[in-house]
């Protein structure tokens, strides 16, 4: 089991390079010297140059990428726009990106792990097709749409919670809202489907054979099986709250790293956009093995290396 | 007169489906007398697990059930759910036929184990263990107190078995039925489970059905046997009453078809045509399209009633074969 | 009997088209979806001729006017219609999803047959390189890409494709590897038939119902980035109809003129929704499951 640990651990690192590589590269995709890329329209020649000599662009690729992971850590890496050191104004956008991710993660994975488990219970009945008429409406809503009607409904109408920002508990309640419900829709589906399929599982049947009464079945017997596959969902869903976030945080005007890569495209600070997406990808990738890692525990069928 | 644990009345289960009403059992009748071993034997549809599955109240709701089962004088039909749960596991206790998938894969077998006898009776968790570890020796497996922190998925399939028969032992029960629990399982386990079976008979003087389509096992096990068909119990009686004095055309064929051991033989004997359709049966007795001793007129419209050679030795059927 | 007749149908590979249709027909959020799906194809081809008015045509005495009979969704800032720019939008998001959707699809099931049909290193080689895409989140992955490329019509479609085309590839590659051992392929190599005809008239045929059903629920996730790239102001360039871009100047007028944030969405929403459900019924229909218990 341990050496299973170790083992997607190690993987990380090379992902992280393949993955720093692409990002450091995406400058190098934009058609044209990156040089004048980064000066902008209208840019003398002479502007050109120094920019070159100041962000290294004359230097050899190698080097300019060492350079580039370098500066991530010690700071001297910084931003075109702002001339700010990219980890100092990174950090604090990543935590509020990490805060809207890990609320609507629990919006999610409580109300869609409920609704799935119901649905599957009471199979057919109303119950099933209203949860799976909402799960099929959660999927198919934008997030940023969903976040401007909420805000029209509750801080516009009903005046209870504000709409945007960053101030106090409330305020990251609508945010949370706005990408944990079309997440939870999806985690729905997949619970109901899967809790299904463990009830008409043989073992659920001894269950009930041996007098176990039918809540504990379901909640206790049937749901540890039920999970496994969802908790694969829900770590993935990261990945969809990592995307959504953006928008989220675009409509709220909630300072996180999505919002900070979009600004980025606008102002052509390319450091910013590589940096941004970098971060970005690399906690996607984390979020993933932990989650591998995850059903390795919650199956003992797995956990022979 | 022997004290009966067990006795089934006109039992009828049909199933509402799509395709239309599965009329699964007809008209069943058996009885399982106290310390004695009845084998339920049939084809593969004639309804032997759906009568197993309905004494325990096991079938979905899609089930429309008439008849009486009685065990210990209550009619377990007309038992409310909270009662039956404690008949489940503790007065009746079923052990199935896949030993692969019947347990549970993310508890160990002593969670399993203890779990069963903690809802059964009032006991801590480390004297349920105890109990646990118990059974396990009682169904001669090896290290018990290594196995009960086993997963299913460690042990083989003849292991998984016999943890299924020390849960089903572990409270106690006054009858066990076990549908086909040898039938996935390869022939030198399945001996030694039909003797842990015969040995809860003998030793804890627990009554057993077992259900099985192997008539080999029948002869080794079973004090009586009920011979089913398509929903009925076409004939039942002592074992050698069946295996000798068998008078129903079916179970006639069912025991020619054996092939015998000490001769040659170039052909099997077989019984002709198939399996009745549930959902549209034959008229009057089910049996009567295979049948060599079929009365036009009478078998065709009839269904037969249930009539009584012996005390012990009964069957449905218009024209039995004469007893010699 | 009748059902005798579905019996005889159901049997062979293949679903057979009547069948298939028969198993949606009965599905009704299936019937529904398809409607839904043909009604915005037909107002994206109709689109300009069926709008009351020229989305375009700005008209500053009648900006920001609420919902009324002579504009059924009101009008924005610029005094344009609504429901014109609601109308034309679907034409604008239909033939950017359609082309991406379509590319994904093709460059997919390429990559997918070689690397399921040859195996080995190639397989290994690209697998890892679909595994580079999945690790980016896609509308991350739709943001870059339009950063690199700029903003417009054609970098949109090479965004969407982008990031589409690996859940084709895989689902092609283990639809391919899991009938490439099949005894009639292997009938059909000892004749010396030649791996592209295999390819193309055994195994694929094979991959076309859960690709269909992927490409059906991948238009709805299509349509969603475009309006979320036009939201992010990444879109398709001004003054051109798009829901999302629509939506983003909606954004400052919430409080006074909620209509401009209603309709485009509700557009959305209900689009997408079409395809889910259209797409949830083809895959019951073409992979009927065993009933559940």
């Amino acid at each position: 089991m341990k050496s299973f640990i170790i083992k997607r651990l190690l993987l990380l690192i090379p992902i992280f390079f393949g993955v720093s590589i692409i990002c450091f590269l995406l400058l190098y995709m934009i058609p044209g010297d990156p040089a004048k890329i980064i000066a902008g329209e209208g840019a003398t020649k002479e502007d050109i140059e120094s920019i070159r000599i100041t962000f290294g662009l004359d230097k050899p690729i190698y080097v300019q990428y060492f350079s580039f992971i370098k500066g991530i850590f010690t700071g001297e890496l910084r931003s075109i726009r702002s001339g700010e050191a990219i980890m100092k104004e990174i950090g604090p956008r990543y935590v509020g990106t990490i805060q809207l991710a890990l609320a609507s993660i629990i919006v999610s994975s409580t109300l869609g792990i409920l609704l799935g488990v119901l649905a599957a219970v009471y199979k057919n009945s109303w119950i099933d097709n209203l949860a799976m008429a909402f799960a099929l409406l959660g999927a198919s809503t934008p997030v940023f749409w969903l976040g401007l009607i909420l805000i029209l409904i509750f801080a516009v109408y009903l005046k209870v919670l504000p709409s945007g920002g960053r101030e106090g508990f409330k305020s990251i309640i609508l945010p949370a809202l706005t990408l944990g419900l079309p997440s939870s829709a999806i985690v729905a589906r997949l619970t109901r489907a899967s809790m299904l399929d463990t009830l008409s599982q043989d073992y659920v049947r001894t269950a009930y054979a041996y007098g176990i009464p039918k809540r504990k079945v379901i909640f206790t017997y049937a749901l540890k099986n039920a999970l496994i596959p969802v908790v694969t969902v829900i770590g993935l869903q990261f990945g969809f709250l990592l995307s959504g976030a953006v928008l989220t945080e675009s409509v709220f005007g909630w300072p996180g790293v999505g919002r900070y890569i979009v600004d980025a495209v606008f102002s052509r600070d390319y450091v910013v956009i590589e940096v941004g997406i970098l971060i970005t990808a690399m906690t996607f990738v984390l979020v993933n093995t932990a989650v591998d890692l995850l059903y390795a525990v919650l199956d003992p069928r797995l956990r022979k290396g | 007169m022997k004290l009966r644990v067990l006795e089934i009345k006109n039992l009828k289960v049909y199933f509402k489906t799509e395709e239309g009403i599965v009329k699964a059992l007809e008209n069943v009748n058996l009885h399982v007398d106290k310390g004695e071993i009845l084998g339920v034997v049939g084809e593969t549809g004639c309804g032997k697990s759906v009568t197993a599955l309905t004494v325990l109240r096991l079938l979905s709701n899609t089930s429309e059930i008439s008849g009486e089962i009685l065990f210990e004088e209550k009619n377990l039909l007309e038992l409310p759910e909270s009662e039956m749960l404690k008949i489940r596991g503790k007065e009746i206790a079923m052990i199935f036929q896949e030993p692969m998938t019947s347990l549970n894969p993310v508890f160990t077998v002593g969670q399993q184990l203890t779990d069963v006898i903690m809802q059964h009776t009032k006991v801590s968790k480390e004297e349920a263990l105890k109990r646990a570890i118990e059974v396990l020796r009682l169904v001669k497996l090896p290290d018990p107190d290594y196995i009960v922190n086993k997963y299913p998925h460690e042990l083989s399939g003849g292991m998984r078995q016999r943890v299924m028969i020390a849960m089903a032992i572990s409270c106690n029960p006054k009858l066990i039925i076990a549908d086909e629990p040898t039938t996935a399982l390869d022939v030198t386990i399945q001996a030694q489970i039909l003797g842990i079976l015969k040995n809860l008979k003998e030793e804890l003087g627990i009554s057993i059905i077992i259900i099985t389509h192997n008539l080999g096992v029948v002869a080794q096990l079973c004090d009586r046997v009920a011979v089913m068909y398509s929903g009925y119990v076409i004939e039942s009686g002592t074992v050698s009453e069946i295996f000798q004095q068998a008078i129903h055309p079916y179970t006639r064929g069912l025991l020619k078809a054996i092939p015998p051991v000490d001769e040659k033989v170039d052909k099997l004997k077989v019984i002709p045509g198939i399996v009745p359709n549930l959902i549209s049966p034959p008229s009057g007795c089910r049996f009567h399209p295979r049948c060599e001793r079929f009365i036009d007129g009478r078998c065709n419209i009839y269904p037969p009633e249930i009539q009584y050679l012996s005390e012990t030795h009964s069957f449905m059927c218009h024209n039995p074969y004469e007893l010699l | 009997m009748a059902s005798k007749e579905k019996k005889e149908k159901n049997l062979g590979r293949y679903s057979t088209f009547s069948v298939v249709l028969r198993r949606i027909r009965k599905n009704k959020g299936g019937v529904i979806g398809l409607f839904i799906v043909l009604f915005y194809i037909i107002v994206s081809i109709f689109g300009p001729m069926l709008s009351p008015y020229d989305p375009n045509e700005s008209n500053f005495d009648e900006s920001l006017i609420p919902p009324s009979k002579q504009h059924w969704f009101g009008t924005d800032l610029h005094g344009r219609d609504v429901l014109s720019r609601v109308i034309v939008g679907a034409r604008t998001s239909f033939t950017i999803s359609i082309s991406a959707v379509a590319i994904a699809v093709f460059i997919g099931i390429l990559l997918g047959s070689i690397s399921g049909y040859v195996g080995g290193w190639i397989d290994e080689l690209i697998m890892r390189f679909l595994d580079i895409f999945m690790a980016f989140p896609e509308i991350l992955l739709a943001i870059a890409i339009v950063a690199i490329l700029g903003p417009g019509k054609i970098n949109i479609v090479i965004a969407i494709a982008v990031f589409s085309f690996p859940s084709f590839a895989r689902i092609t590659r283990a639809t391919v590897m899991s009938v490439k051992n099949n005894e009639y392929v292997e009938a059909a190599k000892a004749i010396g038939e030649s791996s592209w005809s295999i390819l193309t008239r055994y195994i694929l045929p094979n991959a076309l119902s859960p690709v269909i059903v992927q490409a059906t629920l991948r238009m709805g996730t299509a349509i969603l980035t475009i309006s979320s790239l036009g939201f992010l102001g990444l879109g398709v360039k001004a003054p051109e109809a798009e829901w999302g871009t629509d939506l983003a100047l909606a954004r400052s007028y919430l409080e006074f003129a909620p209509w401009l944030s209603i309709f485009p969405g509700i557009a959305i929403v209900f689009v997408v929704l079409g395809f889910n459900f259209f797409g949830d019924a083809l895959n019951d229909a073409l992979n009927p499951r065993l009933k559940d218990r």
